[in-house]
């Protein structure tokens, strides 16, 4: 069947938007671990931690805190974090920490705040033991921008 | 720095997998989560837009092994520019825009190199022996007609057109104007509609 100008060129284009390239399957894998793998620039915060030699002092980047405080309000049920901000003091040392999190639908906020907060605060004294930060400058901010029922 | 306490991670590369994300999360959550250095939503995300991004870096840069490079290129970008994600874009779009700028480098850069033209610029892609011939053939066809246009013209149709990015979109990826994306996409698909007459 002739096609005019026009439906050819819009028949292409469908047909290459349906188009995936045999190249990607063979790039995806390199890629990705190239990517995951690359350098992440980030602020060091300063741990101390008291050890059978006597008392170790280390610092921890910033990345993997953040990356270490997610994996452990992930666990926290109803609770998906947004966003993780740590700011340290002229002595590298954690001196606030903001975790935004998505709230499921219908549950109460408060204890799910106490929750994150105690899940945050317990992290940090594993991971940044003595210089780990008090309990009231981990600032959880509750955000509902969207309605779950189920997984998060 | 000294010591890290038992249990931090450092550098740690994982399997590259799914991450079981499938597609009932939106993109700007996985936006969000990778910033967070989550590898499996990264992965989840790269899923969703890598086959695209290729699709356009290839067409952009004419060539698999460049457009390998780009596309490598743009996924480090992106893994270590994620925590500066400020979602004022949408993730696909502020992931083509990467796309876009690195393809735009490897082209000036492979420009400078030597070499035959590229026969090979339509690969044998995987078909199943029942997809339509002529679709194929249009693929082709397209991509050769795509060949005459400017970069830019280029840039601007297949973003659209394949892509589905809005003029706003594009115009912020070109750091160009919605007038001029709205004129080079009126002449790409004239001079595109003019290479494609021999089908019928």
């Amino acid at each position: 069947m002739a096609m005019n100008d026009d439906a050819v060129l819009d028949r292409a284009t469908q047909a290459l938007r349906r188009h995936t390239d045999q190249g990607w399957t063979l790039v995806r894998e390199n890629a990705l671990l190239k990517a995951l793998s690359a350098f992440r620039p980030s602020a060091p915060v300063r741990g101390r931690s008291a050890t059978p030699t006597g008392v170790v002092e280390y610092f921890v980047a910033s990345d993997v805190l953040v990356t270490t405080l997610r994996e452990a309000v992930v666990a926290v049920p109803s609770a998906s974090p947004l966003t993780i901000t740590c700011s340290t003091d002229d002595h590298d040392r954690l001196a606030t920490v903001t975790i935004e999190v998505l709230a499921a639908f219908d549950v109460p906020l408060l204890p799910l705040a106490s929750a994150v907060r105690r899940v945050a605060t317990s992290h940090l004294a594993t991971v940044l033991g003595d210089l780990a930060p008090e309990a009231d400058a981990v600032t959880v901010d509750i955000a509902i921008t969207d309605v779950a029922d189920g997984h998060l | 720095m000294a010591r890290l306490p038992p249990g931090a991670i450092v550098g740690q590369v994982e399997a590259v997998g799914d991450g079981g994300y499938a597609g009932a999360v939106s993109d700007l959550s996985l936006a969000r989560r990778a910033a967070l250095r989550d590898r499996a939503a990264f992965t989840a995300l790269v899923d969703r837009h890598g086959p695209a991004m290729y699709r356009y870096v290839l067409r952009m840069v004419q060539d698999p092994e460049v457009a390998a490079d780009c596309l490598q290129d743009t996924l480090v970008a992106a893994w270590t520019g994620f925590p500066g994600f400020r979602g004022e874009s949408a993730p696909r779009t502020w992931l083509f825009g990467i796309a876009t700028r690195q393809a735009y480098r490897h082209r000036s850069h492979a420009a400078r190199l030597p070499g035959p033209l590229p026969d090979d610029l339509v690969e044998s892609a995987s078909h199943a022996p029942d997809q339509d011939a002529v679709d194929t053939a249009l693929v082709e066809a397209l991509d050769i007609a795509l060949l005459g246009l400017p970069p830019l013209q280029r840039s601007c149709w297949l973003l659209r057109e394949v892509e589905g990015l809005h003029y706003a979109e594009i115009a912020d990826i070109l750091g160009t104007t919605h007038d001029a994306v709205r004129g080079m996409l009126h002449r790409a698909r004239a001079t595109l509609a003019e290479r494609m007459k021999g089908w019928r």
